[in-house]
């Protein structure tokens, strides 16, 4: 009620009785909706999910020192490890030893151990040990649905086990695991890629023991004689024992959420720099995100979770991290409640340029028509408007959306050459029907001179609630965009509008690589709202000794939403001085043709001043020879 | 007889128009070449290459060629996709070759124009062809800077051919040369038959 008062008393203190009643109803329906979603991110958190394990998923066995004397063990899956065994597994392995992956695994280790840790209980079992084959406290005998199993005390898995039901399952003890000879775990409907097992002491499976899962387990991992195991065993920092067993690695994909309800997204691009003679464009660096492959401009709704993107490397070109990932490719992508992610790779062709080629700039906007569909279902128009703020035209101009096609161009090419010039607006459009909440996500490239300009807009449509989701645009221009000397000072503007139809709150600007971003203006009304008609700039200076691509960031909410935007800008920086590069032929490394300038002639375009006299002269000649002749018969 | 009619007023009248089309014949065809020829340009500001060849120029921001009447907008172009220089968006506008050298730095750097009448405008490289060895042009660069260059000589080449010579050099000076077409109009290419390139040498002041 205060809320909605101190709206409404900013056009009029006075509220009737009518008026209160009815906006007591949307504020019930408000809230209820509200509720009902902070609910269903509570339901998200409870249930049990299956972590990122990176590079470490390929790994069979992962130990600081793995111990095998006698003949007979087959690991179907990487063997790591710093301390090796007398007697070499059999089996396939990619990765065998200390060499890399073998500490980033580590690292992945812990971070799924993490976690799994993080996941609430949903079943506790009483104090002491707990044999899993006989607990009658969790429901049937000897079968577990989804979810987490916490103890305080040891797990044994003293006869047979089944896990049934699609969903993760997690084994968490204070204490030991162990199995009892002969012990069978069986999977109904379950898959092993969603079995964890997170003991605090050691690990024994005793011989025959059939068992499924990943146990994570720095205490150290023992496995009994002819023990087989479908899954890992991750003891990186610990030891792993293995005796004549048969130990194989399942292939887990990561599948990305079908609906875009669930989830925020992840949206993966390619920014590609070809100042020192490079070609290469996007399709030469496929990229893939936790081992799928992904395009340029694609947008995933993925659970939370820890996931990195890599790409195929191509020699000569230079590959680093911008946006939401870090340095390795990683970002800790969360849920509901949290923002969209982007991680951009920037391949930089090797070199110092001898001349600063001009970097194009575009800027796009989304806006969805309606933002809301309260009604349930519906028709939802994207208008993209697309521009170029930067100094060159540019051209190759692509629109890649993660859910509505075909996205259309409908207007601003005025000169029809294709080529989003400096002063053109370019305005796309593209329709579709959701039936629930969604975050549309689309990205816009360009190319002049070599150099690859992207830039990123959401937009959140809320399906089936009154509530009208925020929107929030920002623009970034480096000041120069070029450093033709070397190393130099630059200064990026950042212009922060509101797109949408409410005012924003908690406006924030950050920036992956200038980190002291300044608020110089716009706030008008010093409301420390973001309002429609308002532009706040931000500023940010920063010194550049390289060619650099930076992504900055604007966050705001409203209506219990958050609203995000970035903006990507690349500053090329030459070489110290030219004089180095006077055999170079030109920065591209290959001599271009001749340009065709050529402009057809006029049609009918005749020299009306010639024309004229001509025409005189031939009636001169006339009367000439018309008089002579006459005089001639005179 | 003949005399006789020759002296009749009509002579003069013929005469006198054939002089008046002449001229405006001469007129149109050669204009203002002969009256422009050793005109003193109004440049100021110009550097001479001997203490800063071999540091960076500045971005070139115009092209002056006074005999020609030449004062363009200095457009920067990368590449087309089929590896051609690009060309400047506008008839009236200048394109500097990015990719290459800076006019002004040792090597060579290219500025094209168009050329050809269209919307019954002349284009800014109309009348290159016009230019001769040791006519003069200049750029003017963001720093304020303006650079003379002197002509060497033009060369024809067809429109596909490889020009290594236009945008590169390794002689340890600056040149900058300048590219526009010229030739009969191939409606089907949408192409002049030939390009022109006037090849320019930074001004030497000793």
């Amino acid at each position: 009620m205060c809320g909605k008062l101190y709206i409404r008393k900013k056009g009029d203190l006075k509220i009737t009785n009518n008026e209160m009643e009815r906006i007591s109803k949307i504020s019930a329906a408000v809230l209820a909706v509200a509720f009902m979603l902070s609910l269903a991110g509570s339901i998200t958190t409870f249930a049990a999910s299956t972590p990122y394990l990176g590079v470490a998923a390929t790994y069979g066995i992962l130990a600081s020192t793995y111990t095998n004397t006698t003949a007979g063990t087959t690991i179907n899956g990487d063997v790591g490890f710093t301390t090796g065994p007398a007697v070499a597994p059999l089996g396939t392995h990619t990765n065998y030893g200390s060499g890399s992956p073998y500490d980033t695994a580590g690292t992945y280790q812990g971070s799924a151990l993490s976690a799994l840790a993080s996941q609430t209980c949903t079943h506790t079992f009483g104090g002491g040990a707990i044999d899993l084959s006989t607990d009658v406290t969790h429901g049937a005998v000897g079968v577990y649905t989804p979810g987490v199993y916490c103890s305080a005390g040891a797990m044994d898995i003293g006869g047979p086990l089944n896990l049934s039901g699609s969903g993760t399952y997690i084994f968490r003890t204070l204490g030991a695991l162990t199995s009892t000879a002969g012990a069978i775990v069986t999977l109904t409907d379950a898959s092993v890629c969603d079995v964890y097992w997170t003991p605090t002491e050691a690990t024994t499976l005793a011989a025959n023991t059939t068992f499924v899962g990943t146990v994570i387990d720095a205490a150290g991992i023992t496995v009994g004689a002819n023990t087989t195991w479908t899954g890992r065993a991750l003891a990186f920092g610990g030891t792993v024992i293995t005796d004549t067993n048969t130990i194989a690695v399942s292939s887990c994909a990561v599948a990305p959420s079908s609906s875009g309800i669930n989830y925020n997204t992840i949206t993966v691009f390619k920014h590609v720099i070809n100042d020192s003679g490079g070609t290469a464009t996007f399709t030469d660096f496929p990229l893939f995100l936790n081992g799928n492959h992904v395009i340029s401009g694609q947008s995933l709704s993925l659970a939370p979770g820890i996931y990195t993107l890599t790409e195929t490397n191509l020699p000569g070109y230079t590959s680093t991290f911008t946006g939401n990932c870090d340095a390795n490719g990683r970002v800790n992508h969360g849920g509901i409640g949290t923002n969209n992610d982007i991680c951009t790779v920037v391949n930089d062709d090797i070199g110092v340029p001898p001349v600063a080629p001009i970097p194009p700039l575009i800027d796009v906007v989304k806006v969805p028509n309606p933002l809301a569909l309260p009604a349930g279902p519906g028709l939802v128009t994207y208008t993209y408007t697309v521009k170029n703020i930067g100094t060159v035209p540019m051209t190759n101009i692509t629109m890649v959306g993660d859910t509505c096609s075909p996205i259309t161009l409908a207007s601003g090419d005025i000169n029809t050459d294709t080529r989003l010039d400096v002063n053109e607006i370019w305005t796309y459009r593209c329709s579709t029907t959701l039936s629930e909440t969604h975050t549309n996500t689309v990205v816009a490239t360009g190319w002049a001179n070599g150099l690859s300009a992207t830039d990123v807009a959401s937009a959140t449509v809320v399906v089936g609630a009154p509530i009208v989701p925020p929107l929030i645009h920002v623009t970034k221009v480096p000041n120069p965009l070029t450093l033709p000397n070397g190393a130099g000072m630059v200064t990026y503007t950042k212009k922060v509008t509101n797109p949408g139809t409410v005012a924003l709150s908690n406006v924030s600007v950050t920036d992956d690589k200038c980190s002291s971003v300044n608020y110089i203006s716009g706030d008008t009304n010093n409301d420390s709202k973001l309002d429609l008609a308002e532009t706040w700039i931000y500023t940010c200076q920063t010194r550049l000794t390289k060619t650099t691509t930076n992504t900055a960031t604007a966050i705001g909410s409203a209506n219990g939403l958050i609203a995000t935007d970035f903006a990507l800008a690349t500053v090329v920086v030459a070489a110290p001085t030219v004089a180095a590069a006077i055999p170079t032929p030109t920065a591209v490394g290959v001599t271009p043709k001749l340009p065709n300038t050529g402009l057809a002639p006029d049609r009918g375009s005749t020299p009306w001043n010639v024309a004229i006299l001509a025409g005189l002269f031939a009636v001169s000649l006339f009367f000439f020879f018309t008089q002579r002749k006459r005089l001639t018969k005179v | 007889m003949q005399s006789k009619i020759l002296s009749r007023p009509t002579l003069p009248i013929i005469i006198l128009t054939g002089a008046v089309l002449s001229l405006a014949l001469l007129l149109y065809f050669v204009p203002k070449i002969l009256t422009q020829r050793g005109s003193a340009p109004l440049i100021e500001n110009i550097v001479t290459p001997s203490e800063q060849e071999q540091a960076s120029s500045g971005l070139p921001v115009r092209l002056k060629i006074p005999l020609i009447k030449v004062d363009a907008v200095v457009e920067y172009v990368g590449l087309t996709s089929d590896g051609a220089m690009d060309v400047p968006k506008s008839q009236d506008d200048v394109a500097w070759f990015e990719l290459g050298q800076r006019p002004g730095d040792n090597g060579s750097a290219a500025i094209a124009g168009h050329y050809g009448r269209k919307n019954k405008r002349a284009s800014v490289f109309d009348n290159l062809y016009k230019l001769r060895e040791g006519d003069k042009l200049y750029i003017e660069d963001d720093k304020g800077v303006t650079i003379p260059f002197v002509v060497r000589e033009s060369r024809r080449y067809d429109p596909q051919a490889d020009a290594p010579d236009v945008f590169s050099s390794n002689d340890g000076k600056s040149h900058l040369n300048l590219i526009t077409c010229e030739g009969v109009w191939n409606e089907a290419l949408q192409s002049y038959s030939k390009r022109l390139v006037v090849f320019t040498d930074r001004e030497q002041i000793n």
